[in-house]
């Protein structure tokens, strides 16, 4: 049996994804990135082949891509690829029926359209700017004071949204420490964080031409609050993905491994 | 092909990081690198031409003004723009630039044998400013083939315009003049750095009276209120209407641009002469009929002049030598036949172009080889340029009140006042009609971030496009100031865009990721 990885070297997590011959998932590891790419990406790489029978190590992996960030410094990789044609494939291979997807990473927001066949049909992105990422959220839960997990379920019981004006991190920041210190209810001061980022995926998602159903990909995809005001504001339908949707590009990867792996016999 | 795919070595190789200008010439084959090489001898010898006579000014004028300082690299912009380019490409290109620079070589030497600053005591320099009328850029200045015993000079183009071309760094010294003067620095850095020039007082002082406007934005309406603060001189303003499509417009056009002609009148004491004018509308109307030559071979599918070389041509052609330069025409038509010669041998080899590809908004000066960029790295061909559609009609060659009508309808379709004013349709239908035409399927979509005109269209420029099939490659740039989005920066929304749309090999690999952020 031969096996094919994608790992997605992230500004704040690595994910790396192995497949079998027939496409299955055999083994995935999400691991927190450390300020060296290729160090991040050896790790993950490492814990992902050591939870498979027959692979000893990263060279036994038939066809290895590299994606994401630090794509460049994936050891013993064949090549790389933009994690925009990797979150696309990783979608398609896990919902073939999605059509558009939000990614929110660590440090930037895209707006991807996929063809029939998982191909790019046109992307739009921020990546100047934290508003709106993973990094936005990071800040927020910690004026907050609590975890990801605890923020991303906050906004969920808010009778009203308290608007957030700043775009900015910095000011959205501190615009927040002062609604909390005036004593405004935390739950509908966090609705107000989720609905100004889904308003930024509004733009992403229509530059890139999202029409009837969405996915999220990424870290944040996970942030429930942020899926809610997603379906708020853009009107659409967010589809949940069967498959941790941080994954998708990892995934896609390994996806693109496995079909040129493939091709070469 | 300049890359070889044996050693992996391209023309990325050709830059460091380290360096301003690039390691070495390119090698293009035995016969192109010794025509390149007598194109480049042919450039130093005009340049001596031009500038010999005003030597000891030059010299003075380095020491100066900082600006003139970048015209040493002109060569190396040659360079830049004929790079990886082969056979007539070369050619066409070559000819292109040299009708350019040699008219710009000419307009350095007219301001510093002019110039009051250089030549304070020179009684041949203040007879030579007393004929002078300076131009905002953008101006009308071909009124000036009306008054063959003056000149007229757009005063912004050598020290500001055309030298943030010809080195990136150039306009950096004066935008930060401006902003430590107080201007805020999400300004447009085109009016930024003309201001910029006035505050550091690095204008040549060359005229007797001035021609100023009210430019297409609201950052060039205040630099050029402060430059006539600044130049301190008679001044007549020119205001080309923005909603020039409607026709009740063109009266008070008509009337705005006689007025400047009575004003040069009035100041100098001369008279209009028609037929020196009609002359020089004959040239233009012959510049145009070579342009839409050019174009009319690049609808097909063997294009033949493109990039820079179609579109800083045209540009610098109608707005800086507009038709005052006979020489103009004279290269135009040899360029053309050499065109027509490229064209059959195009369709001989059947050399067709692997993307093809328009360009629309307004091109970041301090990377105008960009589309050569793109050509050689994924063998994209730029077919036209938003910035060079100008005006095209014909001026009428005999009818005193016809002709004005014609020009004031030329210069309100002037470069940044054709598309980006006058409605949206100048603007957005307009590019869809131009991908028909060129029959292109990718649209260099400039976004200028310091500007607004563009902005308020994204949304409908993208869904368009979606519904048309065109795909829209959006690159950001700060026009004059490479330190905002770089080069590179530039180049990666290409890079990301053709790796994951297109799945796109590069032709050069090497030119996919390179480090000139110094170079000139």
């Amino acid at each position: 049996m031969k096996y094919f990885g994608g790992c997605d070297v992230g500004s704040t997590y690595t994910k790396c994804v192995i497949l079998d011959e027939a496409g299955k998932m055999v083994s995935d590891v999400t691991i927190r990135s450390r300020i060296n790419s290729e160090i991040s990406a050896k790790e993950a790489l490492d814990q992902a082949v050591a939870k498979v029978d027959g692979l000893s190590g990263i060279g036994d992996l038939a066809y290895l891509i590299g994606t994401g960030y630090g794509r460049n410094k994936v050891p013993q990789a064949q090549e790389n690829i933009s994690e925009i044609s990797c979150h696309a494939m990783g979608v398609h291979v896990v919902d073939p029926t999605v059509k558009a997807i939000i990614d929110i990473g660590g440090q930037d927001v895209k707006g991807i359209a996929i063809d029939q066949d998982g191909t790019v049909l046109n992307f739009a992105m921020n990546d100047k700017c934290a508003a709106g990422t993973g990094r936005f959220f990071e800040a927020m839960a910690r004026a907050f004071e609590c975890t990801l997990d605890e923020f991303s379920e906050l906004s969920l019981s808010a009778k009203n949204v308290i608007p957030i004006t700043a775009q900015c991190t910095v000011f959205a920041e501190s615009e927040v420490i002062t609604l909390v210190g005036e004593g405004k209810p935390r739950d509908e001061i966090a609705a107000g964080i989720q609905q100004s980022v889904a308003k930024r995926c509004f733009v992403m998602a229509k530059k890139a031409g999202a029409k009837d159903h969405i996915t999220l990909t990424g870290g944040c995809a996970k942030n429930k609050g942020l899926k809610a005001a997603i379906e708020n504001v853009l009107r659409i339908k967010v589809t949940e993905l069967p498959v941790d949707p941080q994954l998708m590009g990892a995934l896609g990867a390994a996806e693109y491994a496995r079909q040129k792996g493939m091709e070469q016999e | 092909m300049a890359y070889d795919p044996k050693t992996g070595k391209g023309l990325g190789d050709l830059y460091s990081a380290e360096h301003r200008c690039t390691k070495r010439r390119e090698w293009k084959g035995l016969k192109d690198t010794l025509y390149d090489y007598g194109c480049w001898l042919r450039l130093l010898g005009m340049l001596g031409c031009k500038l010999g006579p005003v030597l000891p000014q030059f010299f003075r004028g380095l020491k100066r003004y900082r600006w003139l300082v970048s015209y040493i690299t002109t060569p190396a912009f040659l360079d830049r723009h004929t790079i990886g380019l082969r056979g007539y490409e070369l050619r066409y290109t070559h000819q292109q630039f040299y009708a350019v620079l040699q008219n710009s070589a000419g307009m350095i030497r007219d301001l510093l044998e002019r110039d009051e600053n250089l030549n304070p005591h020179s009684k041949k320099a203040a007879e030579l400013r007393s004929k002078t009328v300076i131009f905002d850029e953008m101006m009308p200045i071909q009124i000036m083939n009306g008054f063959p015993t003056l000149k007229g000079i757009p005063i912004q183009m050598a020290p500001i315009f055309v030298v943030g071309e010809v080195d990136q760094q150039a306009n950096i010294y004066y935008i930060d003049a401006i902003e430590h003067y107080g201007l805020a620095s999400d300004v447009c850095p085109l009016p930024a750095a003309e201001a910029g020039c006035c505050v550091v007082d690095d204008y040549p002082k060359v005229g007797a009276a001035y021609v100023s406007s009210s430019m297409p934005c609201d950052g060039s309406v205040a630099s050029t209120m402060y430059s006539n603060r600044y130049f301190k001189l008679p001044n007549y303003q020119i205001t080309p209407p923005q909603r020039f499509n409607e026709p009740e417009v063109q009266e008070y056009a008509v009337k705005n641009l006689w007025g400047c002609v009575e004003f040069i009148e009035k100041q100098f004491n001369v008279k209009f002469d028609w037929d020196a004018f009609f002359e020089g509308v004959k040239r233009y109307n012959k510049e145009s009929d070579y342009m839409i030559e050019k174009w009319d071979v690049n609808c097909t599918d063997y294009p033949q002049i493109c990039g820079a070389a179609l579109a800083l041509h045209r540009e610098y052609e109608m707005q800086i030598a507009s038709s005052l330069d006979p020489k103009m025409c004279k290269y135009d038509a040899k360029v053309n036949k050499l065109m027509k010669k490229g064209y059959a041998h195009s369709v001989e080899t059947d050399d067709k172009p692997r993307y093809r590809a328009i360009v629309w908004s307004c091109p970041a000066h301090y990377y105008s080889n960009f589309t050569y960029w793109a050509q050689n790295c994924w063998g994209i061909k730029t077919l036209v340029d938003m910035e060079c559609m100008l005006a095209y009609h014909h001026y009428d060659e005999h009818d005193k009140k016809k002709v004005l009508v014609d020009m004031a309808r030329g210069y309100e379709r002037m470069t940044m006042r054709s598309h980006s004013n006058g409605g949206y349709v100048n603007a957005l239908d307009e590019c869809w009609k131009m991908c028909e035409k060129f029959n292109a399927n990718i649209v260099f979509m400039y976004n200028h971030v310091s500007c607004k005109n563009f902005a308020g269209l994204q949304g409908l420029f993208e869904e368009q496009a979606r519904e048309r099939g065109i795909h829209l490659i959006w690159i950001e740039h700060d026009l004059m100031d490479p330190r905002t989005v770089s080069r590179k920066a530039m180049r990666d929304r290409v890079n990301r865009y053709m790796t994951t749309v297109f799945r796109a090999e590069p032709l050069d690999p090497t030119l996919v990721d390179y480090d000139d952020d110094l170079t000139w």
